[in-house]
């Protein structure tokens, strides 16, 4: 069990880490460095910060279901679905702005995994 | 676990996260060491091992017996003409790896995931191995599309339907504005292959939901990808749609299943026992554990899911209504208000949001609704014509489509004699056909049906071949696993890039596109002799573009076109015309177009007056065409 929670940990601080780096990439740097960052990211960053909130373990301890390939089908599919509404919505609105998208999605990820780190520490027994 | 016999269960064994599938039940006997024991539970672990050199072997032989074919011999019968006997093999050794792999005593997810990738590789990443360009004129549409999102930030809802359903260029644009990587021809190029992975994990969630044990629904995932003839892997909005699509059903049935907890009426009650009587035994279990927040949280995400479907493709979300309402009236699907939310998302979208659209395909999207002949004109016999050998990949199409039905509904009878789960899977292959009688959707329906119902229909078509239990198959279930698998595969090569003279373009192409965009002043009238050129994919509305012949075969009593129909396109201020070898090879495989050839008429009507060659190299040529006077 504690090696699935260093997991779910690694996994998250790597999403936090390519969310945080979005940010500014996002508006300037090296294009194959923004693409290697950003492009990772809106495939799956939002939904596995989803992913990582909904406590998985708890998921699979419940019933016995095979959850990872459910779980990382709504991790891609969850983000595309984000970025593909978010973008619509900016289209429609004559509003576009990328970037500020692309930063909007990435501090909402950041907030998912705030979250799931406060919550850990929550359930951490007192030294 | 206490028993009383010398032989005990080793129930810490049963069930194993981590490699995400069921474990069969291992008889321990205590006196064995440690190691034999683990050896005899797990099999021997060379065999592990070996499978993975042969998946290794697949890959490198297949890879190299697709970088030698050369593109240019590629005829009407399609790219399984001129494929060298070792890529059959490196196929071949790809089955075998894969069906070894479900034979194993215990199922190692690793050497599972790397078969399927080997495969993806092998049987859905010819086009680009062999061309490294994008696939279908459609692609470079697509990127057009984005590249006009990307330049302009807005839409012109006007144009066509694309910009009516934008979501999926709007993400693609997203991109290239976040990253300022402009160019995602690439992107295009390696789609097939990278579509392909990415729905893999949804795939095997719905198959894992679908079917009673771990081996069936890999080996149903592998049915899939030995099936998917239909193409529509590239980089389209269907592809992307299809994605979002599998991942709802996949999370209703994991998280959603059952009954809705309110007592219902006598109608509800009714389907019920019907759903009972069809699939006797325990219903579905409901994940208890998960805390209320964590189901209203997945409601949310099922949502976001349909909503993001709805935006970026016409046809899919009302895919998902049909699979949906009989997953509810199946007892399969918890959340009443989702097939209603199905409904209702994209109708409004029609309504709301596609209001150009809507105002001027009244005609296209109502007219032909409960016509079923015109649907099967559409779908079936307009689509059957061109030369013999497009005419045999025709019919391969239609009869894998056939094959994969009637397999499934032996899976599904099956299925029901021994007990097994084969409803909802059954269900999900039957529902997509609920649209035929809707609309034609320009003569691909029946190819889009098929796309929709195939992952549930690839279950049920292992089903008969592999055992209820977790214990693996024997040996002659796998040998007729691997025969069928052969068969189908075959097939798949044969049908999937039977259209590749006309569907692949070259390097000398793309240049003559450039070359056109370079000589024709903007708002120019840009004319391709058929509607098949690798164009668009920037000044997407920076041109009039006119076809004089449709990418289809010509039906009997069509006009024969002549130099009047080309004079007709052109404007009293000149236009351009482009001609390609992609067009003469498809309105000769296609036969389509005058009965002298398209190549004869061209040459005769570029020597009267008024028409100037502009370009001309070895993907083809560019005729710059006077205006009359008089012209439109």
């Amino acid at each position: 069990m504690a090696s699935k929670h260093r997991s779910a940990a690694a996994i998250g601080v790597v999403v936090a880490v390519v969310a945080l780096a979005s940010i500014p990439l996002s508006f300037t740097g090296p294009e194959e460095l923004r693409l290697v960052v950003i492009g990772p990211f809106l495939l799956a960053g939002p939904g596995t910060a989803l992913i990582l909130f909904l406590k998985p373990p708890r998921v699979r301890k419940g019933t016995g279901f095979e959850v990872l390939p459910l779980a990382v089908a709504i991790a891609v599919s969850f983000s595309l679905a984000s970025a593909i509404l978010l973008s619509t919505a900016m289209l429609y609105a004559g509003f576009w702005h990328p970037s500020a998208a692309v930063s909007l999605l990435a501090v909402l990820t950041l907030g998912l995994l705030a979250a799931v780190d406060r919550r850990s520490r929550r359930k951490e027994p007192a030294p | 676990m206490a028993v009383q016999s010398p032989w005990s269960v080793s129930a810490s064994r049963l069930h194993r996260s981590d490699v995400g599938t069921q474990l069969p039940l291992v008889v321990t006997d205590p006196k064995r060491p440690r190691a034999a024991q683990h050896r005899a539970d797990r099999g021997d672990p060379r065999v592990p091992g070996a499978l993975a050199v042969m998946a290794a072997t697949a890959l490198i032989l297949g890879v190299w017996a697709l970088k030698t074919v050369n593109a240019q011999d590629i005829g009407g019968g399609g790219l399984i003409q001129v494929l060298p006997a070792s890529y059959f093999f490196a196929l071949g050794l790809s089955l075998a790896g894969f069906v070894g792999s479900l034979g194993l005593k215990v199922l190692r997810l690793w050497l599972l995931v790397v078969q399927l990738l080997v495969l993806i590789v092998i049987l859905h990443g010819a086009d680009p191995i062999i061309h490294g360009l994008p696939r279908l004129e459609a692609s470079y549409r697509h990127l057009g599309i984005t590249d006009y999102i990307t330049q302009s930030g807005g839409l012109d809802r006007k144009l066509d339907a694309y910009f009516n359903w934008p979501g999926f260029f709007g993400l693609l644009a997203m991109l290239s504005n976040a990253t300022g990587v402009h160019d995602l021809a690439w992107v295009a190029t390696w789609a097939p292959v990278g579509v392909n992975v990415l729905l893999m994990p949804a795939l095997l969630a719905l198959a894992l939901r679908l079917t009673s044990s771990p081996r069936q629904a890999w080996a149903g995932v592998w049915m899939f990808y030995l099936a998917s003839w239909v193409g529509q892997d590239y980089l389209s909005p269907q592809a992307c749609a299809l994605l979002l699509l599998l991942t709802l059903v996949a999370c209703v049935l994991t998280v959603f299943p059952g009954w809705p907890r309110k007592p219902a009426g006598k109608l509800a009650s009714r389907f019920r026992n019907l759903a009972r009587r069809l699939e006797p035994g325990k219903s579905a279990p409901i994940p208890a554990e998960l805390p209320r927040s964590a189901f209203i949280i997945l409601a949310a995400v099922c949502v976001v899911l349909l909503a993001g479907m709805t935006v970026a493709h016409q046809l899919t979300p009302f895919a998902a209504i049909p699979i949906l309402a009989l997953l509810a009236l199946s007892g399969r699907c918890r959340l009443r208000f989702l097939p209603v939310l199905a409904l209702l998302l994209p109708v409004c979208w029609l309504v709301l949001a596609a209001t150009p659209f809507l105002i001027g395909h009244l005609h296209t999207l109502f007219g032909s609704i409960g016509n079923i002949n015109a649907a099967a004109s559409a779908s079936l016999l307009n689509r059957v014509g061109g030369n013999p050998a497009h005419q045999f990949i025709v019919y391969s199409r239609l009869a894998e489509g056939a094959v994969v039905w009637v397999l499934a509904g032996l899976g599904s009878l099956r299925g029901r004699r021994l007990r097994r789960p084969w409803l909802a899977a059954a269900l999900g292959t039957v529902a997509p056909f609920v649209m035929f009688p809707l609309q034609s959707y320009g003569g691909e329906l029946l190819l889009r049906i098929y796309l929709f119902s195939l992952p549930f229909a690839a279950s049920l078509v292992v089903l008969p071949l592999l055992p209820r239990g977790p214990s693996p198959p024997g040996l002659r279930q796998l040998a007729a696993l691997l025969l069928l698998g052969s068969v189908i595969a075959t097939g798949t090569v044969a049908t999937r890039y039977g259209n590749d003279a006309i569907e692949n373009f070259t390097p000398d192409e793309i240049a003559l596109v450039n070359r056109l965009y370079a000589a024709a002043p903007q708002g120019s009238v840009l004319i391709e002799a058929v509607h098949d050129t690798a164009w668009r994919y920037e000044h997407y509305a920076g041109y009039r573009y006119e076809t004089l012949l449709q990418a289809e075969p010509a039906r009997p009593g069509d006009p024969q076109p002549g130099c009047a129909s080309i004079t007709q396109l052109v404007p009293s201020t000149g236009a351009y015309l482009i001609v390609t070898a992609s067009q003469v090879a498809a309105a000769d495989v296609l036969n389509t177009g005058p009965s002298e050839g398209l190549q004869h008429l061209i040459d005769r009507c570029a020597l009267q007056g008024g028409w100037s060659m502009e370009y001309r190299n070895a993907g083809g040529v560019i005729y710059h065409l006077q205006g009359a006077p008089n012209g439109i």
